[in-house]
């Protein structure tokens, strides 16, 4: 396993992944770990360009993997202690987290729309409360519908991408408990960072106290925020509803690959957080109020707020998987199985109902 | 349609059997199944056999393994029939000899009989006489 593998077949290997994103991960894998072994083999022979040609293109050949029809059974995995397969690298995260959005099921369109709607709203009417206090808008009940919908998108968002049957949108008693840890885990990191920031000032003396409580405060929000990351895929767990996964599980399992999961989310989250600052920022403080000019920025912000959440959610479902050792499920956008019969009657039942309040109309 | 196009489908409908039959009563992996099915006319390819594996170990024909050898430096995946795969070869081997039995026939008798076929009728003259 440790050879040097031939670029030309890597590079054919590399492109052979990206295209086999039908399957699910472990299936996908393996096939690329058995046609490593081929072009291995081929390339020992000397026939490594003849072996190329009569492959394909990557894209013709991973299509022939994709073909509908009985599938009694799915491609044996390669066991963990044979994959060659570094698994700690920012790469394979990102398109694990590709994978797992690709793989959560019909919804995420809504928890988008949703977001967008209620945010941009917010926005609007929180900025319009800091800039024309005189306008009287109640900040209070704003900020609670915007939490309120933030924690039940997020809470859908778990469940669409990492449980095949929890409803996404039920406020039950999962819902309460991930919302609780939620707030318990981003109080703790607050409350850290501003006892930390406040012991350094008391300790420090001088005009330099109040520069070094900020430095201190923010080391230690940035450390409490690493923290907070670590605890991010027993979250996930708690909030679709995966019995068995506890917090010291995450934390374990997420040792050894910091680096990693914090590399992802500079990536893939940072971007549109600076974004997101940037436009309050503007909003805020720099432009000049203007009704229809601020709800362009909100919609804007709304946008940046809404692919965040997202964004941080498939992370987070990616990493839950990675130390479960569970492959991403092939993707099944507008899946085409047959609703539970439940819903089924209880949606002709309110459908019987709404009709028989229709008032019949006259020829 | 030419020949490339006709070759081409007797290759994916006897690609399946050549495979089945080969892993009758032993486990390969894939360069091994290709090695022996090199004399196979180019039934079975480099392009083609893959997937097919896949396809077969989906549907439950074939059952799959990964291991190390000592001689070989990566994993090797190997294959070998399921009872499903066992009975699917039985079946499949005598129907292919009577095909291809029926086909050299028809083959050699029209070497031995070069008399030109009468011109049939179509249906619209059969329903006028």
């Amino acid at each position: 396993m440790t050879q040097p593998r031939p670029a030309r077949g890597e590079a054919w290997l590399s492109a052979l992944a990206h295209e086999l994103w039908p399957l699910a991960s472990d299936e996908a894998a393996a096939v690329v770990a058995e046609l490593r072994g081929h072009l291995a083999a081929r390339a020992e022979a000397g026939a490594l360009d003849e072996c190329l040609a009569a492959l394909g293109p990557p894209k013709a050949f991973a299509a022939a993997y994709d073909l509908p029809g009985e599938r009694a059974r799915t491609i044996a995995p390669v066991p963990a202690g044979m994959s060659g397969e570094a698994r700690k690298t920012v790469r394979i995260l990102l398109r694990d987290t590709r994978a797992t959005l690709r793989a959560s099921r019909n919804g995420l369109m809504l928890v988008g729309a949703l977001l967008v709607t209620i945010l941009t709203a917010t926005d609007f009417l929180l900025w319009t409360a800091s800039r024309l206090p005189s306008v009287g808008i109640a900040v209070a009940p704003v900020t609670a519908i915007r939490i309120a919908t933030l924690l039940s998108a997020l809470s859908a968002t778990y469940r669409l991408a990492l449980s095949p049957v929890e409803r996404p949108w039920s406020v039950d008693r999962t819902f309460f408990k991930f919302v609780g840890a939620l707030a318990i885990a981003t109080a703790l990191v607050v409350a850290t960072a501003l006892a930390v920031g406040w012991t350094a000032a008391s300790l420090a003396h001088g005009p330099a106290g109040d520069a070094i409580r900020r430095a201190a405060g923010l080391a230690a929000l940035a450390l409490g925020s690493i923290a907070l990351l670590r605890v991010q895929p027993w979250l996930a767990a708690l909030a679709s509803r995966r019995q068995g996964f506890s917090l010291a599980a995450a934390w374990r399992g997420t040792r050894g690959r910091m680096a990693t999961i914090v590399g992802s989310w500079a990536v893939l989250v940072l971007p549109l957080y600076l974004l997101h600052v940037l436009v309050n920022l503007l909003a805020l403080r720099i432009l000049p109020f203007d009704a229809g000019g601020m709800l362009a920025l909100a919609g804007l912000d709304a946008l940046a707020c809404a692919l965040i959440l997202v964004t941080a959610a498939m992370l987070n479902a990616a990493v839950l998987r990675w130390i479960l050792g569970e492959p991403v499920p092939a993707p099944s956008p507008f899946a085409t199985e047959k609703p539970a019969p439940e819903l089924v009657d209880a949606a002709r039942t309110r459908l019987d109902r709404l009709l028989q309040a229709q008032p019949v109309r006259a020829a | 349609m030419n020949v490339d196009s006709w070759q081409s489908q007797l290759r994916k409908g006897a690609a399946e059997l050549v495979v089945l039959s080969l892993l009758r009563g032993r486990q390969l992996y894939g360069v091994e199944l290709l090695d022996r099915a090199g004399g196979s006319g180019g039934i079975v390819s480099d392009g083609t056999l893959y997937p097919l594996l896949a396809r077969l170990e989906r549907e439950g024909k074939l059952a799959a393994e990964w291991l190390l050898p000592d001689e070989a430096k990566i994993p090797r995946k190997y294959y070998r029939l399921t009872a499903e795969g066992e009975a699917l070869v039985a079946e499949m081997q005598p129907v292919w000899r009577a095909f291809s039995a029926f086909v050299d026939a028809a083959i050699e008798e029209r070497k031995h009989d070069p008399a030109p076929a009468r011109p049939r009728r179509s249906l619209a003259e059969r329903a006028r006489a």
